[in-house]
């Protein structure tokens, strides 16, 4: 580890450390650092701005209260995300089991300067994950939005690093299946 | 998973172009602010680990009196009756842990949770409790969670007990309850601070659509929350009996010392392949959470009670703990609230 990363570290012990002694200038910077990764993965779980916003404020709300048991203060972003990505997710099953259907593609408002290519890729997405489960977009949210790999993800749902790539390689199946991609020459 | 494929790349890049949708920009400063003052610790924060066990005893005794009342009165039901009890059962008796088999789970699955409560008063005879008002009437409790030797004392004209109890009040009632509480509230939300720190209190309640942390200096009102019958007119409720609250679902949550595979195997392969999370209001000794079936619950605590899991007692939840020196750590069942929130209390 280099000296800066050391020093960076260190940084990220101290401020973690105060915040969760109630020290509010302490969390204002978490809050800084983390809030727009941890509203982008609850948006793409959610499916509405309204929905990640009121994901990501309980996620801070519960951060305040739990930054204390947080173990490895070096974990805080992940941490801070799956909190969100949790939030998120049950904010998605309970407005999915009270019929309220969310269409993320509502929210999306069209480039006219993009690729149109592009932007039909975009819509095919956004129309593949009304079939997944709020775990599904979770995890799909927090490996490639959040960009937290197998292992981290495993460690903040409690499971094993192995059963997240599985599930995520069943996701993406799932969305290949869903968006008529083939398999061969992809690599 | 460095080894992406070009679909993964693929994926990757739309999700991320998606979540650019989302604006972030946020005031940090106020949102500090709100995640101080909207939802302060939870009532599960009172530790419990200090009660008495001359305490402890007495209360057990208590459970193990009502289950032995349940269980001698269903005996003798269905020696009396010439067909079979009712599969449904929707007036359900307080229960701890686990709900009777049959119990039909409070309706609906989902509420919009409009007041939250918490608080304890010695000096009134109150100990800790915690209430949680829904827009459709449901007024679910729990009380007497502290592990003091007053603990289960009576208060106003409830009977003690540490069960989660469900009453409903009419719409009328809903709204007589939330505007004594806006009536009582002293300050704009969020501005004030936390004045109920002695005696202890925090009570949240919904404002312009939001649950909101408020202050208030009329110190009569926790008392009245703890204990609505006293003031609420009778058409205000529309069943003020006390029913044991049956949830949709449950959580079982494993000590943050415990990895899933340290339980015994039956019971960690029904929850293996679940995802787990660190629920919102966990006591801090409580680490992954998965989210089952009532079914699924009483297969998981089948499983423990066959692998001869010790059974931690406690009296307001079904705990269990391993065997001390091998993992030390605590397996809890916890009821999933109508809004979506666990209901926990100490660990």
């Amino acid at each position: 580890m280099t000296e800066a990363l050391v020093r960076e570290s260190s940084e990220i012990v101290a401020t973690v450390r105060s915040a969760a002694t109630g020290d509010a200038a302490a969390f204002t910077r978490l809050v800084e650092a983390h809030h727009r990764s941890m509203a982008r993965v609850a948006y793409v779980i959610a499916g509405d701005i309204e929905s990640a916003n009121d994901a990501v404020q309980t996620a801070w709300v519960i951060a305040w209260q739990r930054l204390g048991s947080l173990r490895d203060p070096n974990r805080v972003r992940a941490w801070l995300i799956a909190i969100a990505a949790n939030e998120a997710r049950k904010g998605f099953s309970r407005r999915r089991r009270e019929g309220v259907v969310v269409d993320i593609s509502n929210e999306i408002e069209a480039d006219p300067g993009a690729d149109p290519v592009s932007a039909i890729e975009t819509a095919d997405l956004v129309h593949a994950m009304r079939g997944l489960s709020s775990e599904q977009r979770s995890l799909l949210a927090m490996r490639y939005v959040a960009g937290l790999d197998a292992t981290e993800i495993g460690r903040q749902l409690g499971i094993s690093a192995s059963g997240v790539r599985s599930r995520l390689a069943r996701t993406l199946i799932r969305l290949r299946i869903d968006l008529n991609i083939p398999a061969e020459n992809d690599r | 998973m460095t080894d992406e494929t070009t679909f993964e790349r693929r994926i990757a890049a739309l999700l991320g172009a998606i979540a650019d949708q989302m604006p972030a920009d946020v005031d940090a400063m106020a949102m500090t602010r709100l995640a101080a003052a909207r939802r302060p610790p939870s009532i599960a924060s009172l530790r419990v680990g200090s009660l008495e066990w001359s305490v402890r005893l007495s209360m057990l005794g208590l459970v193990l009196a009502l289950v032995g009342a349940l269980v001698g009165g269903a005996l003798l039901a269905g020696r009396f009756l010439d067909r079979a009890p009712l599969l449904l059962l929707t007036q359900v008796p307080p229960f701890i842990g686990l709900p009777p088999e049959g119990a039909a789970p409070s309706e609906p699955t989902s509420g919009e949770l409009v007041l939250q409560f918490a608080a304890r008063m010695p000096a009134l005879g109150m100990e800790a409790q915690q209430g949680y008002l829904y827009a459709d009437g449901r007024w679910i409790w729990q009380r007497n969670l502290e592990g003091s030797a007053s603990a289960q004392q009576v208060f106003g004209d409830l009977e003690p007990t540490r069960a989660v109890i469900e009453q409903r009040l009419t719409p009328e009632g809903v709204a007589l309850v939330e505007a004594d509480v806006l009536d009582a509230m002293s300050q704009v939300p969020g501005q004030g601070g936390r004045p109920g720190t002695r005696p202890w209190g925090e009570i949240a309640v919904r404002i312009d659509g939001r649950l909101q942390a408020i202050s208030w200096t009329d110190e009569d009102l926790p008392a009245r929350l703890a204990d609505p019958g006293s003031w609420l007119p009778e058409a205000a409720w529309a069943d003020r009996e006390l029913r044991g609250y049956v949830p949709f679902r449950y959580a079982i949550c494993i000590s943050s010392e415990l990895e899933l595979s340290q339980l015994p195997p039956v019971a960690a392969g029904m929850l293996r392949g679940r995802v787990g999370w660190i629920g919102p209001g966990n006591p801090s000794s409580i680490g992954t959470c998965y989210e089952v079936t009532t079914d699924v619950a009483r297969e998981v605590a089948a499983a423990l009670d066959a692998a001869v899991v010790e059974r931690i007692d406690q009296s307001w939840q079904l705990a269990y703990r391993l065997a001390p020196g091998c993992c030390d750590g605590g397996v809890y069942f916890a009821e999933f609230l109508p809004d979506g929130e666990l209901l926990l209390r100490g660990g």
